[in-house]
């Protein structure tokens, strides 16, 4: 005798409910990615714990400074001295610089190793078992597709660079409070960082599902990703520029018109930039930066919706 | 026995036309085909699994219109996929997925409220065959276990119309026969419309009531199968005890013609359609006893070759 009623049963339910497939696909899409991370055990968690090492070490300086700032009379008068002395302060407190500097210079590595290990297989792996056949034949239209495999991808890339930053300014809100002045200039950071931290995680994770869109294989997207940014950056911008000596040949480079974009929305001191970001002072404006990444997402919307169909129509 | 859902027509075409570039796949179809399971057939590159994808909305339609359960194929997409599945010919799979997990998120894409997805989801496993395999990688799985879970995957959210292309390929006898017994419950028990494209003509005449016939992009045949098979109204099929050959020459003299002979078997054309008296005179003529006559009628394979023959003549 069989252990369950195996007869087919029909679902009485209501189908006039609305079908939101896109946070369906994204969370399928953060799942598949993290198991398949988390298949080699000792690497994923190092390189975890080295994404977020610099924003545990900012937190971590944020208190500190609290703490001695609201108990400097018993202290040492040298720790005190050397915790909230000017040179740290500059770097180590939530500001337009410092966010730039933790996003554009520290983060942008982790965001790409993102991009790179949790975005390549999302539409790869779908083309070559032929899943999508499976989604749109289902209330699921392209754009919904794109849209739910943009949200995995972006939420690991934000999770390492727009969420990190945001807590910082978070954190400086919290020990900021009795500073009217302050907690403005640390509210205004605040959408600043969203939006400098959108740009940095939308324009990969768009030319990775892109790249992933062309492949069939994750390995080959992620070369392919990565072939361009390089081509693009170095071959083709740094060449030109080498060439003729043309400053405005930068717009080539994705990297450059990103940070560019990034420095227009945190505003950092131009005093501190040129050590930390030379490239953004070059004589390019950010209007044409800022263009140039359009014109990157419009053409990378344009192939995924042609790559995302169900048959391959030959003609 | 649970009726078929009534929409009016189960599909209904009217001039459709699909071209893939400047070649035309699909031909001004013009159709109406009732609900119940129907056997798409067809030679290859017919336009059998066009038609499917062009009904599923997956396919942009060029010219005419094409309505399903009574809503348009291209208006209405959204709305009449939650009442569709289909199960497609060639290997499909979320990655990475157990059987479970992929049939509800099959649900979920579906529409289905995650309680329900995940309830629906072992019930049509189970129904399919899957009971502890259910919980192994999609990837691992056998030609058979993937075909069931791709008709789980079409049965999650309980549809009226489901499109079961080639589902019996690259299954065993025993695998093909319990997918057929499947495919048969749906259709007979539950009262699920079924659309089966297949090259096997057996696995038609198992599970469906009628056919539609497609050749190079047009809709050549539109009828129940009994009416495709029934090919000689005027032809009796005849079981004799007794002398053949006496009987064939009797027959004969009757001025009735034999079309074939075999053993104790043949088939007779008759002067006037119904008119079987000549036959039982012959045989009482020649001592002989009629144990059984019945209309003639043609095979499915049979049919089918006599159908797409006289087409490409």
């Amino acid at each position: 005798m069989a252990l369950h009623d195996r007869s087919y049963k029909r679902w009485h339910g209501d189908r006039s409910l609305p079908v939101t497939t896109i946070p369906i696909i994204a969370a399928a899409g953060i799942r598949a990615a993290t198991t398949a991370f988390f298949k080699r055990k000792i690497p994923a968690v190092l390189l975890t714990l080295m994404s977020f090492s610099m924003f545990l070490f900012g937190m971590v300086f944020i208190f500190l400074r609290y703490y001695v700032q609201t108990n400097m009379e018993v202290l040492p008068e040298e720790f005190v001295e050397g915790i909230l002395g000017e040179e740290v302060t500059t770097f180590t407190s939530a500001s337009g610089l410092t966010i730039f500097f933790y996003l554009a210079n520290l983060q942008v590595v982790f965001a790409g190793l993102a991009c790179l290990l949790m975005g390549s297989g999302q539409i790869a792996n779908d083309r070559r078992t032929n899943a999508l056949e499976m989604y749109l034949s289902r209330p699921v239209t392209a754009w919904h597709y794109v849209v739910g495999k943009f949200g995995a991808v972006g939420f690991f890339v934000a999770l390492v660079t727009v969420f990190p930053a945001v807590m910082l300014v978070v954190a400086q809100l919290l020990v900021s409070f009795g500073d009217a002045n302050e907690v403005a200039r640390l509210l205004d950071l605040a959408w600043r960082t969203v939006a400098a931290g959108a740009v940095l995680a939308a324009v990969p994770t768009l030319l990775m599902l892109t790249a992933s869109s062309l492949a069939q294989k994750a390995r080959n997207a992620a070369i392919l990703w990565f072939g361009f940014l390089f081509l693009t950056d170095v071959v083709i911008a740094q060449s030109l520029i080498d060439a003729f000596g043309d400053d405005r040949f930068l717009l080539f480079s994705i990297a450059f018109n990103i940070r560019q974009v990034m420095a227009w929305f945190l505003q950092p001191p131009v005093e501190y930039l040129g050590d930390i970001a030379p490239d953004v002072l070059a004589g390019v404006p950010v209007a044409w930066s800022a263009l140039a990444l359009g014109a990157l997402v419009a053409v990378c919307l344009v192939i995924l919706l042609r790559r995302v169909r169900p048959v391959e129509v030959v003609g | 026995m649970v009726a078929a859902v009534d929409t009016g027509p189960l599909i209904d075409l009217q001039g459709l036309e699909v071209r893939y570039g400047k070649r035309v796949a699909l031909d001004q179809l013009t159709a109406t085909v009732p609900g119940g399971s129907i056997g798409l057939l067809g030679p290859n590159g017919a336009g059998k699994s066009t038609l499917i994808k062009t009904l599923l909305g997956l396919i942009p339609i060029h010219g005419g219109r094409a309505k399903l359960l009574g809503r348009d194929v291209q208006r209405e997409a959204r709305v009449l996929r939650r009442s569709i599945g289909y199960m497609p010919e060639r290997e499909a799979a979320f990655p990475g997925m157990t059987g479970f997990q992929a049939t509800w998120y099959a649900g979920r894409l579906s529409g289905l409220p995650d309680a329900d997805a995940r309830r629906r989801a072992h019930e049509v496993l189970l129904f399919a065959g899957l009971e502890e395999e259910r919980y192994r990688d999609v990837g691992t799985y056998s030609t058979g276990m993937r075909q069931r879970v791709k008709l789980a995957q079409a049965l999650v959210h309980d549809p009226d119309l489901i499109f079961l292309d080639e589902p019996t390929n690259g299954l065993d006898p025993q695998g093909r026969s319990e997918m057929l017994a499947l495919i048969g419950t749906l259709t007979r028990d539950r009262g699920i419309h079924v659309v089966l494209s297949t090259h096997l003509l057996k696995d038609v005449e198992e599970v469906c009531d009628a056919v539609v016939v497609v050749n190079g992009g047009r809709i050549v045949r539109n009828e129940r199968i009994e009416e495709l098979t029934r090919a000689f109204a005027d032809a009796r099929w005849i079981q004799l005890d007794g002398d053949m050959q006496a009987f064939v020459a009797a027959l004969g003299e009757r001025g009735l013609e034999v079309i074939e002979r075999k053993g104790a078997h043949c088939e007779v054309r008759l002067r006037v359609e119904g008119e079987t008296a000549p036959g039982f005179e012959a045989a009482a003529a020649t001592g002989s006893v009629v144990r059984a006559l019945r209309p003639v009628r043609l095979s499915l394979e049979e049919a089918l070759i006599d159908v797409l023959g006289g087409e490409a003549a």
